[in-house]
Order: structure tokens, then sequence, then C-alpha cells
């Protein structure tokens, strides 16, 4: 309360206490389970923090509501709490809008206003209910600096984040951050043994994420789909041709639907995006702060300009191109609220490989998974960007049964084809399946693994005994 | 990758000569025969060896002795099972436990099974040793004793239980061999301690996992004494196919097979190995050598029991020599004939362990370029796991097989600071694929590249999807730096 007395001194009109517009969420929540698709885990509870903005509007995190069943409200002066819904989530830049329809729920509460992104230095504090409780915490801490960061949520994306020495801690999730009476961002990750560092999601990445669904829908952030090599070494810029003194980083490769894609060619070393110069080392200044250009397609909307000065053929190029999101890319983020997606036919699981199958393996997946999934999972888009959509079909599982009992490869198997039919998606299955007359069901595995078969007649019938005795409501999850 | 074809042997006549020798040399051509001393038949043996570090290639890590068990076999040499002779320096003998040292000279080793046959020059070494006979067959069931010699002249005996006759790999090997299972307690075995049973040699011991010590069995060891006698040596032969079981009765019926038929599905054939040419996707084995294959990929064996088919083709046989196999292709049953073929290390496209030779590199402008091999990829602990995913792709997914164009991977696996290579310090663990518009497929290529550097610079490009797809060094700078690097880092010119 001192701290917060010496916060609000400093702003010139008198800001009213920001606490009274901070909530307490508790979510009653149960996730899929990606070894087992078509059951779903216990419910658990978790706490976070959430706040009122204009519009009746309660921002938090997407992962404090991420897979939620219910979700509570609790304000601090009122003992009973309010049944929210999920008005919009977004999983890439862990943000989400909740709604009361009880209108009895804003009685008193005054919305917080959105302010700008601090400086390093500034100070400021955080609310929450760490830990839960009933009173509103506050902490105060200095903005220690402004950089560019991976956000744990969905695991690949990265934007402009705060780092703090406010404390955040569980239950911290999704409360305000305030500076002069405003609030400057979302606390959203800690660092697990560094206590004195704390992570907020800044303004500018907030309110592209309100502004995005003004008409209603999110459609989420535009992928450049450039990759580049950084281009400290002076070797590099005098082979490139570039004037001494010239900044830029050169690339290597466009990824297959990107905002980028068909403009900037490899080779071409981007000189600036939409005026900002971007330095040998990928940065751009944005105010006092050092981020990766990449930022500056970031807070783009899709469908929005990009501006591109590329060196080429010798000379600088103005180039224009329209701001894109890579559809694909959502099966390499961690996954919430979707049921996964498969198929059981007489006891063979199918799955569409993503990255919530490779988690099954544990953290360590990337050396401990089946290594032909890994690569299709992390190099094929780059190795063979003809095939970057394939959707690659995965043999997860065999329920035994006397029908199935006799095949004896291992899964996971990828599935190469079925009945000659070459896959390209979970969905090819069905009819490779249903429009087979032979008298064998023909599965072709990729590398050294094989082939199986089984009879069709006798698979269909144990299909549905397969689908009773292993407990399993639906053959489909898509 | 494919499950390599490998073997034991059961090669009775040269064994049995052998025998014949050993009871010669251990008790005369009396008729009645006391049982052999186990003491005058196992010495110990000390290798100290000397690893390099596939790091740093240019340097050796820090040499290490090892005490293994040797076995007196006529010659008289000394016959050891133990990977431990790759990379060896100086091999010592000592008798009955003694501290006295006698040097020993390698006269042949074969990694891959793991066997090493000594000699030593100091006559009065074999003073008071004879060998010990080599066991035809080795039992299936029942009671062995381990034999060692401490260190303070004791002579240990232990008993150990024989759990199982199989196919295993022992050491570095890929070749998958006649071995003993058995169930011990003698603490830290796996030395090439000395199994014999009814006062002959059933096995010399390669590792122990639990209480479970793992053995070469006898005919494996008289096979290898028999080819040492024989040169050319020829070593252990692999058939280089992966195949798939067939107990599956839908696709049995689909391939045309009747149930009784037996067979595995060929799903490899390695382009360089034995069964190229032979053999090709989707041909069923059903028979090896008149042989009937169980749809387990297994075969029944007279003394054994069921084993695993790739010792049918080591099982009495050797590199060189034809076999004819019985096969089902496209629906039609007909005999193939190949001529089984050793596969060193050195054939796969990333060799799984490399001994008794330098690591190759080549280090330009401070980049250090290696081979890809199994060396490098164990200086990761829990390497299997945690190094780099794209390598071990490289190894497990396309490891195996070279082509003329790429014999090799050729990685950038590190940079030695310096201002030849300013802005690229932090690049390690790439996949190299060109260097000046040319393809690099081995070392070779990677410095024939590096001469025709391209307007004065030397452009190196690597596999997309790691951590950079391009570089470029002043190739003026980068000839000036060789000196410079070479001192700041300690590299032999």
């Amino acid at each position: 309360m001192i701290l917060a007395a010496v916060a609000l001194a400093g702003a010139a009109a008198v800001a009213p206490d920001p606490s009274g517009s901070v909530v307490l969420i508790q979510v009653y929540r149960s996730r899929y389970d990606w070894s087992i698709p078509w059951r779903m885990e216990p419910v658990d509870s978790v706490l976070g923090s959430g706040f009122l903005i204009e519009g009746g509007r309660l921002v938090t995190n997407a992962h404090v509501i991420s897979d939620a069943r219910e979700i509570l409200i609790r304000r601090r002066d009122q003992a009973n709490p309010y049944v929210a819904r999920v008005e919009a989530v977004a999983h890439d830049c862990d943000l989400a809008v909740l709604r009361v329809d009880d209108p009895a729920f804003t009685a008193g509460m005054r919305p917080l206003a959105l302010g700008s992104l601090p400086r390093a230095g500034n100070r400021v504090l955080t609310y929450g209910f760490p830990l839960g409780g009933q009173e509103v915490s506050s902490t105060a801490g200095i903005v220690s600096r402004v950089e560019s960061r991976g956000y744990v949520h969905s695991g690949i994306d990265a934007h402009l984040v705060v780092q703090t020495d406010a404390a955040i801690n569980p239950g911290n999730s999704g409360g305000p951050v305030v500076h002069d009476g405003r609030v400057v961002g979302v606390a959203f990750q800690g660092f697990p043994g560094f206590d004195n560092m704390g992570f907020f999601i800044p303004v500018p990445v907030v309110r592209h994420f309100l502004r995005d669904l003004e008409d209603g829908r999110y459609d989420g952030f535009p992928d450049s789909g450039l990759r580049t090599t950084r281009l400290l070494s002076p070797a590099y810029r005098r082979e490139r041709g570039l004037p001494p003194g010239s900044g830029g980083v050169v690339v290597d490769d466009v990824a297959p639907g990107a905002t980028v894609e068909g403009v900037v060619r490899p080779g071409d070393v981007i000189l600036a995006l939409d005026g900002v110069p971007v330095e040998t080392d990928g940065t751009i200044r944005d105010g006092g702060a050092h981020v990766t250009f990449e930022h500056l397609v970031d807070m783009k909307q899709i469908g929005e300009p990009l501006h591109v000065k590329v060196w080429r053929d010798g000379r600088e190029q103005d180039l224009v191109t329209t701001s894109r999101h890579i559809a694909r890319l959502e099966t390499s983020r961690n996954r919430y609220g979707v049921a996964p997606r498969y198929l059981v036919y007489a006891g063979l699981v199918f799955m569409p490989l993503d990255r919530e199958l490779l988690k099954t393996y544990g953290r360590g997946w990337p050396g401990a998974a089946d290594r032909g999934l890994v690569w299709h999972h992390l190099y094929r888009e780059y190795e063979q960007p003809e095939t970057a959509d394939r959707e690659v079909v995965v043999l997860i599982r065999i329920l035994r049964h006397a029908v199935n009992s006799q095949v004896t490869l291992n899964p996971p198997l990828v599935v190469e084809k079925v009945n000659g039919v070459t896959l390209n998606g979970l969905a090819d299955l069905v009819p490779a399946l249903s429009g087979n007359t032979g008298r064998f069901h023909i599965f072709e595995f990729e590398g050294l693994a094989g082939m199986e078969v089984l009879d069709r007649a006798q698979a269909d019938a144990a299909h549905p005994e397969i689908l009773r005795q292993y407990g399993i409501p639906r053959e489909r999850g898509f | 990758m494919a499950s390599p074809a490998s073997g034991a042997s059961r090669r009775r006549g040269a064994v049995a000569a052998l025998v014949a020798l050993a009871l010669a040399a251990a008790a005369g051509p009396a008729v009645a025969l006391p049982p052999p001393d186990p003491r005058a038949g196992i010495v110990t043996v000390r290798v100290t060896g000397q690893d390099w570090n596939w790091r740093t290639p240019w340097a050796k890590q820090t040499p290490m002795t090892r005490i293994l068990t040797g076995l007196v076999v006529p010659g008289p040499r000394l016959l050891v099972a133990s990977p431990a002779f790759g990379n060896s320096l100086l091999i010592e003998v000592q008798k009955r436990g003694r501290q006295q040292r006698t040097p020993a000279r390698l006269a042949l080793v074969d990694h891959e099974g793991p066997l090493a046959l000594l000699e030593v020059d100091d006559p009065t070494f074999w003073e008071g040793l004879a060998p010990l006979p080599l066991a035809e067959r080795v039992p299936v069931s029942g009671e062995v004793t381990v034999h060692r010699w401490l260190r303070a002249a004791q002579f240990e005996s232990t008993r150990a239980a024989v759990a199982q006759v199989r196919a295993g790999r022992h050491g570095l090997s890929r070749v998958g061999l006649l071995t003993l299972d058995l169930s011990s307690n003698a603490e830290g075995a796996g030395e090439s301690e000395v199994v014999m049973a009814g006062g002959e040699v059933v096995g010399l011991a390669t590792s122990k996992g639990g209480d479970v010590l793992a053995a070469l069995a006898a005919p494996v060891l008289g096979q290898f004494l028999e080819g040492a006698a024989h040169p050319p040596y020829r070593g252990f032969a692999r058939v280089g196919v992966a195949w798939q079981e067939l107990q599956n009765p839908a696709l049995r019926e689909q391939l045309g097979l009747e149930p009784a038929e037996g067979g595995v599905r060929i799903t490899h054939v390695l382009a360089n190995g034995a069964a190229a040419g032979a053999l090709e996707v989707g041909d069923v084995i059903l028979e090896v050598a008149g042989v009937h294959v169980d749809p387990a990929g297994q075969f029944d064996h007279p003394v054994y029991g069921r084993l695993d088919i790739p010792l049918l083709f080591t099982d009495g046989r050797r590199p060189g020599d034809r076999v004819d196999l019985r096969i089902l292709r496209n629906g039609e049953r007909k005999t193939v004939a190949l001529t089984l073929k050793r596969m060193l290390p050195e054939d796969d496209r990333v060799p799984p362990y490399v001994v008794d030779r330098a690591p190759e590199y080549a280090v330009h402008g401070g980049l250090v370029f290696q081979h890809l091999t199994g060396a490098y990829l164990a200086t990761w602990p829990d390497w299997m796991r945690r190094a780099p995913p794209r390598l071990l792709i490289a190894y497990d997914r396309d490891g195996a097989e070279p082509t003329p164009e790429q014999p090799r991977f050729v990685i950038l696996a590190s940079v030695l600071p310096d201002a030849a290579n300013l802005g690229y310090q932090d690049l390690r663990d790439l996949i190299v694929t060109a260097v000046n518009g040319e393809k690099v497929g081995s070392l070779d290529d990677l410095r024939r590249a590096f001469e025709r550097p391209r307007a004065g610079f030397q452009v190196i490009e690597f596999l997309p999807g790691q951590a950079t797809g391009r570089i470029v060094l002043d190739a003026a700078e980068a000839a000036q730096a060789a000196e410079r690097i070479r001192d700041a880092y300690g590299i032999a010119p």
C-alpha cells in the first residue's frame, strides 16, 4: 500500500486504486489426452488473475483459462463468484478476453485504461492473487528490460516481453502491471529458479490482440517467413556487396505461404522494414529497446501491408507485401481446447503428427521420439519445402484384438499408403479404407518398417466390438 | 538400421583340430587326460590406450589402462575378447597374477568380435603356460565356472549358470554372434574372463549388466582362430538387409505364403551390402542354405534351439562364402545366391565407431569440419537422446548407406574464434551441403572446394532448417589466419 501510494503520487491526476478492478479467476479444466485421444484427463483447478477493461471485458492470460470447463470470477469485495465465459482467446500471445453475463458483476468496478510500453527503469506495480487468497496483492518492481522472447504457453511464438524484478508467482498470471495508473502489461510468466525475474506481456501486444478482435474474429499474428543469418561477419557483408556501414540481415530461405513469400528471395539483405533500419545483428531500435526486427512484422494485423527494403543486385529495392499467417504452424504449437484428431479402425489408432503427439514422449522429445517423426515435424518443411502442407499420418497404437493380434510392427509408424492410396492427411484415410473392395486392407509404412495387412471382412466385423471393448465413444475424432 | 546379419560358428572340424592341439600342449599325447589346470591357461592382460578427443579432434584424451583376462591358445598366443584394443598404445601381460610385466604385440584384432590375438616374444613368458581346450559346442543350461586372476596373485573361480544361448552383439560390434548369457555374481566381470565347463573353455565374457554376464561362445572363438590361421583374415559377415516378421496370417495370405512356409519380408537392402543385387525389397526369405526360416525371423539350430537368422550367415560361414537363399518374389518361389561380405564401420555413411585412426577433420578460417561419426556423437552424455536432433536423424535414418556423391556427412562441428570468422563464433553441429557451389560429400570434397573460392570468398552452405543456411569467409583472410589459429588453439600443422 505504501508503494502504491508512491506510485500514485507520481501521477499528476489522482489515479484511482486499480486493485478494485482486479479479480480472482478460478478455473476448472480438463485436458485432452493425446496418448489416448478419445479420453480426457481428470479435472483439476487453477487460479489466476484478471482485470476489467472498457466494454465490460476481463483480460487474463490464455494459459489461465485453457481447457476450461468452468470459469468462476471472484470480486474481492463479494463472497459469491460469477460465472464467466471465454469471449476470445489467443494462445499465440497468451491472452484471453472473458465476459460475465450477469450485469451485477461490473457494478461499482472501474475499467482500467491501457497505457504504453514502459521503459527500462520505470517503476511498475503488479496486481493479482498469487497463490489465490481473498485480497488483491500488489508488489512493486522496476522494469529491467524490454526484449523479444519466447512465450512458453504456445511453445513456438516470440513477441515483445518486459522483464521486471517485481515478484510474479503462480496466481499472478493475468493480473495487470500498472505504471502511472495505467495498465502497461499483463503478468504472465516467470523463470523457474530466478525469483527476481518476472515477465509481463506489454501493452503493444495486448493492443494487437484487442485490435485483432475488433472484427469479431481472432486471426493471430503474421508470420514473416524470413529465415535469416545475421550479418555480423564483415566478409559476408562484402560478399553481398553492401556499402561500408550498412546494416541488414541476409535471407537464407523463405517459408512457404508466409508474408514475404514471392517478394523476398534468398540472398536478399533485409535493410529496413516499414522504414525502420535493421541492424546487422537482426535488431531494430524501438524506443530505448533493442528488439528483433520480427517485432515490426509481429505488430501488423493480417492483411496489412509491409514495406521491405532489400539489397539485391547491388542496389536498394523497395518492396511491399501483405502480412500473412501460416495456418499449418498450429501443429507446431502446444494445443489447448481442441480435441485431438484421430481415427480408429479395427484397433489401429491413427493420428496426425503434431507437437502434442511428440510431447507424449516427454520434454526431451526431439531426442527421445521416433527419428522419423522428429524429422517430419522439425525438418521436412525446410528440406522438402514442396511438401510443407502435407499432414503426416501416424499409426500411434494398436488396440489388441484377435483380428490384429498377429500384427507385429510396433507403433509409432508413419503411414505412407493405405490400399495403394498415398496419404496426405488423416482425412485421406476414410476414402482409402471405405473405398477398398479388395479382400485385404494393406497398410504401407515409411522407412524400414514394412507393411501390414488386415482381412477386410474380419476387420469390419471386429471394428464395433473393439470400440465397445475399449470404451471408445466415437471411431473418429474429426 | 538394417538388422545386421551376423553370426557364430559351427565349424566342427577346425575346432576339433584346435582342441586336439590344445590337449597335446596341455598334457602331451597321454591316454588318460588329467583335467587341464585353468591357472596354466589364463593370464592377465593390461592394455593402455588413448582415445582421440572428438571435440578437439587434433588432441587426445587422458590415457586409460584396462585390465583384462587372456586365454592361452595354441601358437602359443593369447586370445582376448574386448573392445579395449581400439586405440591401444601398450599391451603388457602378467602370468599367475605376478607383478612382472612382459610386453605383448597385437597379432590380429577384429573390433566386430570384438576379439584380439596377442603375441609375446619373450619365450620365458610361456614357460609353465599351456592352452586350454575350446569346447566344440556350448551348454544351453547348467553350471559353468568363470575364471580370472585378481590382483594379489589370487586366482578367482566363481560359479555361474547358463541362462540362454542367443545371437548377441559385443563391444562396439554390429554383428550378432553366438552368445552365452550367464547368471553370475562375479563383481566387475565382463573383461574377457574365461568361462569353462567340463574342463573346456565355453566362452569369453565381454560385458555385464545386472546379474547377466554375456560371453562370446566358444564356436565364435574357434572361428576367429581359424580365420587368423589362414590369412588373409576375412572377419565376420553381415548381409545388409532389414526385414519384418510375418506372423500376421492376413499379411502372409496377401503375400501368397503358405501357413507353414515361414519366411521374413525384406524391407530394405543396403546398396553396399552383400544382398545388393541379389535381394529386393518385398522378397520373402524362406530358407537360408536349406535351413527353414520361421515367420519370427528365427531358425531351429540343431544344438541351441531357436536362434535369430543373422547367425545363419555367420555360423560356419565367412565373408566370401556363397549362400543360396530360397525366396518368394512377386508370387514366384526361386533360389538366389549371394556372396557374404564383411562390412566395417567405415563402410557406413556415418561410421558408428572409429578406432585405430585419428579423427578426420579440416580447419579452415577457424571453422572446424569433421565427418559425422558415432564417435563424435558419443561426446554428448546420454548421446542417443541428447545429441543435436538433426545429427541423430542423420546417424539413425540416413547413416548406413553412402552414395558415390555423399560418402559421408560433413559437419561444421565448431568454430575457433578468430578475426577471420567474426560473426560465426557460436555456430556448431551443422550439416554442410556445399562449398563455393560444389556439393560436399566428404572432407576431400570440402578441401578441393576451398581451393576454388568465388570472387575472393569462401561460401559455405548448410542443410536448411539449421541455425544458418549459408556463411561467407574472406578467402585471403582465412588463408592468412591458418597459422595464427593453429598457434592459438594448439593444432599441429
